[in-house]
């Protein structure tokens, strides 16, 4: 009834998201999967979005489901059993399109002796699974997708959120955390199989917390690889850095001042792995010896 | 033919040790330089000076011999950078 109405309104980071949606499925996921998202009151919200449901123009038997964000429809409509994961999607393209106020990296994120690491990477280097692994083994989720920072005050802002893994990286991640809250596999998505991870309370609890980064790493899975961090030249790291960044061009010299920032104040490695306990293992040794 | 460099001192620079990340506000770019490349930008914002020029100039600087090979190589990033806005000709 609330989603219906006034919407489930949350806290996602330092943004406040209103969902409204009939789909009971949805709904139900909703509800095991945004346990621990903070629930705000009477705070301005930032993203208005909704999941409609409809008829399939192609197939009419067949009910689909369209993502709105203020009123308006960004992308097509998918099959209703891909609600959870357009309602994901949709709200990542509220966020990068609308957010210039910060530096947005395409990057995991998590956190450790109040020092921030940075994955920066494109889809298919596996940083959504490294970082599911991470935050459940002695790391703070900030995210699996976006490094929030504020470039005036050199800090990064937690947007900790429900973790999309896809493919075979679902039945790693069910083997290596037996414990993780792991959403129901959403076959045939434009990905794959999308299974979505929810994010250990004690992340969501930290959220309002910020930090400066330390480490930023570019991370790449490789099957069989060894584990192997290496420093990188920060003229390299700072190219890598401004072509994982979102609205990097947007900002203009400021993009640029605060990579540059970044960069300078970092050390900054490349990382090659297969197997998540050894760079579990590494990453916390790098951070731990630091 | 002379060539100098396009709003030298617009540009945004930042030095990782003899690497450089270089912003271009009038393109709004941003471009990697070895350093030789910038060695070569800082040179052409003095004044106008022809690729010979460059060429002996960059050859006393880098050590190496101003032969065919060495000033191909200067004409090509010359022509780099004429497509970037990062050089011009001299009207």
């Amino acid at each position: 009834m609330l989603l219906h109405n006034q919407g489930l309104k949350v806290a996602m980071g330092p943004f406040n998201v209103r969902i409204q949606t009939r789909h009971q499925p949805l709904i139900k996921q909703l509800y095991m999967l945004y346990s621990h998202y903070r629930l705000v009151q009477d705070e301005i919200i930032e993203f208005h979005v909704r999941i409609n449901t409809e008829r399939s123009i192609k197939n009419p038997l067949r009910l689909n489901v369209r993502f709105l964000i203020d009123g308006q429809s960004p992308f097509e409509s998918f099959p209703e059993e891909q609600a959870l994961a357009v309602l994901e999607w949709g709200i990542n393209l509220a966020i990068a399109v609308r957010v210039n106020h910060l530096l947005l990296l395409h990057s995991a994120v998590v956190e450790k002796k109040g020092a921030v690491a940075l994955f920066p990477a494109w889809p298919g280097s596996g940083k959504t699974t490294l970082c599911t692994a991470l935050c459940h083994r002695g790391f703070r989720l900030f995210s699996d997708e976006f490094g929030l920072m504020d470039y005036q005050r050199g800090v990064f802002y937690p947007i900790p959120r429900l973790m999309p893994l896809k493919n075979e990286s679902i039945a790693v991640i069910r083997k290596h955390l037996p414990q993780a809250v792991i959403g129901q596999p959403i076959p045939n998505t434009h990905k794959g199989t999308v299974a979505h991870v929810r994010p250990p309370k004690e992340s969501m609890q930290l959220s309002g917390n910020a930090a400066k980064a330390r480490w930023i790493i570019f991370p790449k899975w490789i099957a069989q690889a060894e584990t192997r961090l290496e420093p990188i030249a920060d003229a390299e790291a700072f190219m890598l850095l401004a072509s994982n960044a979102f609205n990097y061009e947007v900002l203009g010299a400021s993009g640029f001042r605060a990579v540059e920032q970044l960069v300078a104040s970092c050390d900054c490695y490349t990382l090659t792995y297969s197997d998540l306990d050894e760079v579990t293992t590494a990453l916390h040794h790098l951070v731990d010896e630091s | 033919m002379r060539w100098l460099s396009d709003n030298f001192h617009a540009l945004l620079v930042a030095d990782w040790d003899g690497e450089y990340t270089v912003f271009q506000p009038d393109s709004g770019k941003t471009h990697f330089l070895n350093h030789m490349s910038m060695q070569m930008l800082s040179f052409l914002s003095r004044h106008p000076v022809s690729t010979m020029e460059i060429c002996n100039y960059l050859s006393r600087q880098s050590g190496q011999e101003s032969d065919k090979n060495f000033q191909d190589n200067i004409g090509k990033i010359l022509y780099h950078f004429d497509t970037l806005g990062l050089i011009k000709k001299e009207s």
